[in-house]
């Protein structure tokens, strides 16, 4: 298992290295002059464009330029925006909105997505089950954007049961409506996996064994079968940690949270190079780790996988 | 002890043969079962009043090529039929003179695995995949006899001992994947005997494993039951298997139960076509290798069941009578029936 873990995180490594080298290189080749950027309206004048070239390298080869890049990265320097804040406080200021927001989808997710497939599961082809599995399927068909605008128009301006932007005042509830709009992809695809497996299950040899032992049916569901049913489930969520907070990014767009997501936004908009990459390189390092965790998950939870 | 085929609507109650044992009752009597499965396909008539019955400390084989009900009528007595599509049409099973089928969900429950209990066929599939072995077979121990968590895991072991899986002390905590065939349905077994059953159902139980491993388990399951005392149901196709183990054998055809004999009788002297085809098509291990003996033709569909007897397409000695009637059961003497218009011949050797 340990060997297992150290070649997986071997191959991380490369991974992140890899996929932020590629991140860099194409924002590299988008960025026409980010010295003028960086001065907006104002002349720059030659002296002063020579001495910022050097102070930021930008005469150097492209591998040179990323290389001093990683450096400052790995070394706990971010670097600076275009605009010449510290990367560090940008995030220091946007990730807890991001992790708080991204923590209350995930409950959102698990608690209705869960309960709900273990009910359709349980009594398959039943009123509950049909009208989820409709509800999913619109759902899992709309785009995030389309979702965002139509749920802050109802929900939000029309009949004001949330706020339509955010309002740091309200605490965690301001996270809710975004949280509802991020998740629902999620939430669909949870409940009808959660529903398949737990209807799979139930079928199984194994069920029929524990049923002879004469246990009851709570019992019989809720030790045999749920235990195997959720193998699939709880992989799946760890994987979407990583998605989810990817789909933070328009949604945090749509309801104006200042968070991670947001952040990157106004990046891409502004050419922002440095910001970008270091927001994206923190992404690819939460897929990483996340992916990790549910390969790691995976052998815990199901004996038949073993990592030798 | 009678083992009789009969339409629903057939007034006359079997006759016993022989004296029931003292109480009047059987352990476990399985009488006029009929089961239906509803499927798209149409309803298939799975069980046509299927009667037996088994007492302690002698085993019964149910025998029979698959779909012929063998396996229904073993989880129609544990309840563990799927209903729906199956649906019990009428019937009796009794279990130490009380009636199951219409016993409370409770009642019936504590019944399970403590009176009567059961081993599967495929014990891969029928172990828990995620739970290691000494907590599936401690499992019963502690939610049915609220034994502490330590002591039922003692408990454990020493089952697995007694099914003789070597070093169960240090197995316990391994999973049914880390078994070999052979074990894991010795797995099963000690599992099965947990809450020390007074009615064994073995359902194939050596059908997955090798020759050799086969002898194992029904050496093991013969001892098992002369040491416990227990009632034993071997259901299998298999004329070798059982040949060694079983007192009386019970074959089965298209849902019914059509001879029934003591092992010496059946084998000796079948009364019934179908069984005499059986014994013919066992492989003989003398002589050069010759063409394998088979039945021709295959079981029925049980959505349209053939008019008369059942078996009559696939029979050598079929007459008109058999396309058009239903053969009762016929009373050979000794406890030997045979549903076939012409019992008594195929008995004599006559036919």
């Amino acid at each position: 298992m340990s060997r297992f873990v150290l070649r997986r995180l071997l191959q991380s490594v490369l991974t992140f290295f890899g996929a932020t080298l590629i991140i860099y290189a194409l924002m590299f080749s988008v960025t026409t002059d980010p010295l003028q950027a960086l001065a907006g309206e104002r002349p720059l004048s030659p002296s002063q464009r020579a001495q910022l070239t050097a102070q930021y390298h930008l005469d150097e080869p492209f591998l040179v330029q990323y290389g001093y890049y990683m450096r400052g990265l790995l070394t706990g320097d971010m670097g600076r925006t275009i605009t010449g804040r510290q990367i560090t406080d940008v995030l220091a200021e946007a990730w807890p909105r991001t992790l708080q927001l991204t923590a209350i989808t995930m409950l959102i997710v698990i608690v209705f997505g869960v309960t709900g497939g273990v009910f359709a599961g349980l009594r398959r082809g039943g009123v509950f089950d049909q009208t989820t599995l409709a509800i999913t399927l619109i759902v899992i068909g709309t785009p995030v954007f389309v979702l965002g605008t139509v749920f802050q128009t109802v929900f939000a301006v029309e009949l004001g049961w949330f706020r339509p932007s955010f309002a740091p005042e309200l605490g965690i509830a301001t996270y809710v409506l975004p949280a509802i709009v991020i998740g629902l992809l999620s939430l669909a695809t949870t409940m009808r996996l959660t529903r398949t497996s737990v209807a799979e299950n139930l079928r199984a040899d194994y069920v029929r064994t524990a049923n002879a032992k004469g246990l009851t049916r709570n019992r019989v569901v809720g030790v045999h079968v749920l235990r195997n049913s959720l193998i699939p489930v709880i992989t799946f969520l760890a994987t979407e940690l990583g998605g989810l907070m990817s789909g933070a990014m328009v949604t945090e767009g749509i309801f104006n949270i200042p968070g991670v997501g947001g952040r990157l936004f106004q990046g891409i908009r502004l050419e922002d190079g440095p910001l970008v990459v270091t927001i994206v390189s923190l992404i690819i390092l939460i897929y990483l780790v996340s992916n990790l965790v549910v390969d790691v998950l995976y052998a815990v939870l199901d004996p038949r996988i073993r990592h030798e | 002890m009678t083992t009789a085929t009969r339409q629903p609507d057939d007034a006359t109650v079997p006759q016993r043969d022989d004296a029931p044992p003292a109480g009047g009752r059987h352990l476990l009597e399985v009488q006029d079962l009929f089961v239906e499965f509803h499927t798209r396909e149409g309803v298939a008539r799975v069980l046509n009043g299927v009667s037996y019955d088994v007492d302690a400390g002698e085993t019964l084989a149910v025998l029979g090529e698959s779909g012929s009900g063998k396996s229904v009528t073993a989880q129609a007595i544990m309840g563990i039929l799927d209903v729906p599509p199956a649906v019990i049409r009428a019937g009796h099973i009794r279990y130490d003179g009380r009636e199951l089928l219409t016993m409370a969900e409770d009642e019936r429950r504590a019944i399970r695995g403590a009176g009567v209990a059961m081993v599967f066929q495929d014990a891969l599939s029928a172990l828990n995949p995620v739970f290691p072995v000494g907590w599936q077979i401690a499992e019963g121990l502690r939610v049915r006899e609220g034994r502490s968590q330590a002591d039922a895991m003692a408990r454990a072991i020493e089952l697995m001992d007694r099914v003789r899986i070597p070093a169960a002390r240090d197995r316990v905590r391994d999973y049914p994947h880390q078994f070999s065939g052979g074990m894991r349905q010795r797995v099963m077994i000690a599992m099965a005997l947990a809450l020390g059953p007074r009615v064994l159902i073995a359902d194939e139980p050596t059908t997955a494993l090798d020759v050799t491993v086969q002898a194992q388990i029904m050496d093991l399951l013969a001892d098992l039951q002369r040491e416990t005392g227990m009632a034993l149901i071997l259901i299998t196709h298999d004329l070798g298997v059982v040949a060694s183990v079983a007192d009386r054998i019970a074959v089965m055809y298209a849902g019914r139960i059509v001879e029934h004999a003591d092992v010496y009788t059946l084998y000796g002297r079948p009364g019934h076509p179908y069984t005499r085809a059986l014994i013919d098509s066992i492989p003989r291990h003398h002589g050069r290798a010759d063409k394998l003996t088979t039945i021709s033709g295959l079981p029925p569909n049980l959505t349209r069941i053939p008019r008369g007897c059942p078996f009559h397409p696939r029979c050598p000695l079929r007459q008109d009578v058999c396309t058009t009637d239903v053969p009762p059961s016929i009373d050979l003497g000794d406890g030997h029936t045979s549903a076939c218009h012409f019992a008594e011949e195929v008995f004599d050797g006559r036919r």
